[in-house]
């Protein structure tokens, strides 16, 4: 049976999109039949994160009638499946958030997992993809907004009978200034299932249009997206060591011509 | 000295005792836990390493098997992130039992109060309507397009049936029936015109009563069918 899972936060930049697309490339790295769908219509981000931007048909074009979800899946990085929003405004007006079920049901025909990215904020939009799933990731960063708006997510989200998986906690630093993890857990109870640290990995990775699993495995990020996507299937992962050998003694090693 | 289970029962455990001799599995079982062992292991640094799992990712794990394996989903299993789980455990570990209001108070958060949750869904659902106020809703319809109808000087009567549908998301059709004043020589001449413009009118008004009607969600009139009939 298929999964459907949200991954909602409440407040927007903790790195919602960031996270979802590169889930979704570990668990397609796993052998799971993954689709990403970015329900995010108004903010669309997913397509840049994975380098797919400018597809002639997309979420937007569904929701407004004029295409099928099946014209709208992509082949993306790692043998992901992704639905882009579509970037562009025009016809957003025209967007009916009420087709997003009849199009998922769709999609869940030909897959294992479905992984939606859900907008920010708690306005239809996002209650629709919320909606839309029995399984939900919340994601926030440990501050206090972010927790805040993460709780309101997950109260509607047990309303709407989605059960929550857990929190990941998004851009740890280890600065008193910011909630623990047991602080989270108590102010959310919900369990922690991935704790990813803050790294300017990420926004190179963006930058260059790659997700960062594909760009650099050996990142702790990417190291503890790829764990949260095993813990997610009941894989094993054992993470990527990474090079720990300094500047001076690669330059050495290289005049010598060793490898 | 081996630790058998009458010694343990027999034997007042002081904490001496209980520092100097090695725990086994067997001890663990017959010990009676008290609410100071359960600080203790509250307190203990691998139990606070582990990140709980959720019994949606393996139901099939109970509680003891969780906290005696190595957590999967710790990121410390990371080469490169066991210092940061290191840092985190520490931060964590003299932490007491915490209270949830209490951490709520301190950091200025709120829950969402059950009235909010209600509103927030009812936008969701953009107005939708439970069927039993149906039949509500298609009356007042009725009386509010027959009001204004009625308002436009050339007509003499109207009828106004509405028929809403409430499977999917709500949408409805409206009949109206026009008896228009007897027209004279000059307006049976322009006949056709003056009819679709009254037919025009009428239909607007009715856009009009439905969007006043679902003011929160006013383009619901694309989902109405409206039928004008002049007689």
């Amino acid at each position: 049976m298929t999964r459907v899972i949200t991954v909602a936060s409440g407040k927007g930049g903790v790195g919602k999109t960031t996270i979802t697309a590169n889930l979704g490339v570990a668990l397609a790295t796993y052998g799971e039949e993954t689709i990403v769908l970015d329900a995010d219509v108004a903010m669309a981000n997913l397509e840049l994160i994975l380098g797919m931007e400018g597809k002639s048909v997309t979420l937007h074009d569904v929701l407004s009638g004029a295409a099928s979800i099946e014209d709208a899946i992509y082949e993306g990085p790692g043998g992901v499946k992704v639905v882009p929003a579509g970037i562009s405004l025009e016809g957003l007006r025209k967007v009916k958030m009420e087709r997003l079920e009849s199009a998922l049901e769709i999609l869940v025909e030909n897959t294992d997992i479905l992984l939606i990215d859900a907008p920010a904020g708690l306005e239809k939009d996002a209650l629709a993809a919320i909606a839309a799933a029995q399984e939900m990731i919340l994601v926030t960063t440990p501050e206090v907004p972010s927790i805040s708006d993460a709780l309101k997510t997950k109260i509607i989200a047990n309303k709407l009978g989605v059960e929550i998986i857990g929190v990941v906690i998004n851009r740890e630093q280890h600065d008193k200034t910011f909630l623990t993890i047991t602080e989270i857990e108590t102010i959310l109870e919900v369990p922690v299932i991935a704790v990813i640290p803050d790294d300017p990995e990420v926004s190179r990775a963006a930058a260059f249009g790659e997700p960062l699993i594909i760009k650099n495995p050996k990142s702790p990020t990417s190291n503890a997206i790829m764990q949260l996507g095993a813990d997610l299937i009941g894989e094993e992962y054992q993470p990527i060591e990474p090079d720990k050998k300094g500047v001076i003694s690669k330059l050495v090693e290289g005049l010598l011509g060793r490898r | 000295m081996p630790v058998t289970e009458s010694v343990v029962e027999n034997v007042p455990v002081t904490e001496s005792v209980v520092e100097n001799v090695p725990v086994t599995e067997s001890v663990v079982e017959n010990v009676p836990v008290t609410e100071s062992v359960v600080e203790n292991i509250a307190e203990d640094e691998s139990v606070n390493k582990t990140i709980p799992k959720s019994d949606k990712i393996e139901p099939e794990i109970d509680q003891a098997e969780v906290s005696n394996e190595k957590p999967s989903q710790n990121i410390s299993n990371s080469p490169e992130s066991s210092e940061d789980t290191e840092l985190i455990s520490q931060e964590e570990s003299p932490k007491p039992s915490m209270d949830r209001s209490e951490l709520m108070k301190k950091y200025g958060i709120k829950d969402i109060q059950e009235e909010d949750v209600t509103n927030i869904l009812e936008s969701y659902k953009g107005g939708s309507v439970s069927d039993e106020d149906v039949e509500k809703i298609e009356l007042t319809l009725m009386n509010k397009i027959k009001k204004s109808t009625l308002s436009i000087p050339k007509i003499k009567g109207a009828e106004v049936m509405v028929f809403l549908d409430n499977a999917e998301r709500l949408t409805g059709k409206v009949n109206i029936i026009i008896e228009s004043e007897s027209q004279g020589f000059l307006s049976r001449i322009m006949g056709d015109s003056n009819k679709t413009n009254l037919e025009r009118q009428i239909i607007e008004i009715s856009q009009i009563e439905i969007r006043k009607s679902f003011r929160k969600y006013p383009e619901i009139v694309e989902d109405f069918n409206i039928n004008v009939e002049i007689s």
